[in-house]
């Protein structure tokens, strides 16, 4: 399966030399997931891959449901984003731009392994606790950013801190599916950061340091 | 495109018994998984005589899919045109059609959603519909600025998209995959965050509880 926009798709971050075959059976399952799709890939698709024989494949996974949960834990943001916000007023919208960087930087490598996910939750398959879990631990993390700005007076946003939070996050990952998916020229990394930053600082209603609003 | 098959009083029923089975059956089955026997066995009508009114599951889809896209973006059409109309109720008045129409429509949607991720297709549909409705969101804020009720600096197209795709998404993770919100509360919380971005301070009036933090905030414009 070829991407939708036609956009080369950009390697997966190279990955250390696998050590097992459970490392090889992943890394190559990966690769398939996003080539073929959920629906497409076989499992001697994946052994293929790997160059094993497809015996082996069983020795690790049960199924293709399996081995696709546990590549798709791949998508859990980075233990690092959207954690830790500081404190300080001055401080929080370069802050949140850094997040936000990082947080389109991993969607745009990650994108062909996130619209598989999304492909076997919507099919009634495996993927759906990814699908879950991926957006839950964002609008978490969002929440707890969310209620410690609102107390140092950060946030005056009138959208309660829970749906807040799940606005933010469906904001980005609908933006993000539409830019880098389905458009035929995906924005600079940098534009669609900008975008994001200027339609989140809205709806949080948070001071601008340039004192634009 | 449905071959122009027999039209007639029996013809008619049977593409309809074919549609209303079909979206059964991919509602339970999904996309991918559906195969056309299992759309003329819950009907009960013979595959040939499927084929006199469809070309393939495709085509039977696509007609389901323009029926229930019409509901869920079609609904969004204001009941009158004026320029004078508050945007907080005008707004909350849209979100609280979209999610009904989404609610009611759920699990058809990941059907239709679950196609436009595979086949190109059905996402140029999905597109198409799409931008129509931004075009319409646009054309409000434009309306809005127009008549002072929003900074003439704000970035339309911008707003719109990121707007809309918020409520898009929300509903998405609401109705498809989550445990959704009572309707009132999630109308009103995704209004307030348009409003927000907008850079509207009036509240939703009406109905709607008061808004907290009418707050102070520095010029909505420099």
């Amino acid at each position: 399966m070829s991407s939708p926009s036609g956009a080369p798709i950009r390697d997966v971050p190279a990955a250390p030399p696998p050590s097992t075959s459970r490392e090889s059976l992943l890394q190559a399952a990966r690769r398939v997931f996003e080539d073929r799709g959920y629906f497409q890939a076989r499992i001697t698709d994946i052994t293929g891959e790997a160059g094993l024989a497809a015996g082996s494949f069983y020795t690790h996974f049960q199924s293709k449901e399996s081995v696709f949960d546990a590549v798709a834990t791949e998508l859990v943001p980075d233990e690092f984003v959207f954690t830790s916000p500081p404190a300080s007023a001055a401080e929080a919208m370069p802050w949140l731009r850094e997040q936000l960087r990082a947080h389109v930087s991993r969607f745009v490598q990650d994108r062909r392994l996130w619209l598989t996910t999304q492909q076997a939750a919507l099919g009634g398959a495996s993927g759906i606790s990814a699908v879950r879990d991926q957006h839950a631990t964002m609008v978490e993390r969002l929440a707890d950013v969310v209620r410690a700005w609102r107390s140092a007076g950060i946030v005056e946003a009138r959208t309660e801190d829970a749906f807040l939070a799940q606005a933010l996050a469906s904001m980005a990952e609908e933006c993000l599916y539409h830019w880098y998916l389905l458009d035929e020229v995906p924005p600079p990394e940098e534009d669609a950061v900008n975008k994001l930053c200027w339609a989140w600082q809205r709806v949080l209603r948070m001071p601008d340091p340039r004192g634009n609003r | 495109m449905s071959r122009p098959a027999r039209r007639s009083g029996q013809g008619a029923r049977t593409r309809g018994a074919l549609l209303r089975a079909g979206r059964r059956v991919l509602e339970e089955r999904g996309y991918h998984r559906t195969r056309i026997s299992d759309i003329t066995e819950a009907a009960n009508i013979s595959v040939g005589t499927f084929y006199l009114h469809f070309k393939d599951k495709d085509d039977l889809f696509r007609q389901l899919m323009i029926t229930v896209e019409d509901e869920v973006f079609g609904e969004l059409t204001p009941r009158q045109q004026s320029v004078t109309e508050d945007p907080p109720t005008r707004i909350a008045e849209t979100n609280r059609l979209y999610l009904q129409a989404f609610e009611r429509n759920a699990q058809f949607w990941r059907v239709i959603e679950e196609a436009a991720l595979v086949e190109a297709g059905s996402e140029g549909i999905l597109t198409e519909r799409r931008r129509v409705y931004r075009a319409r969101t646009v054309r409000a804020i434009m309306r809005w600025q127009a008549a002072g009720l929003i900074a003439p600096d704000l970035d339309a197209a911008l707003a719109a998209a990121t707007l809309g795709s918020m409520t898009e998404r929300c509903a998405y993770h609401w109705y498809v995959f989550g445990s959704p919100p009572e309707l009132e509360v999630a109308t009103e919380q995704l209004t307030l965050a348009w409003l927000d971005l907008l850079g509207i301070e009036a509240g939703i009036p009406a109905g709607g509880e008061v808004v907290s933090g009418d707050a102070i905030r520095g010029g909505s414009s420099h």
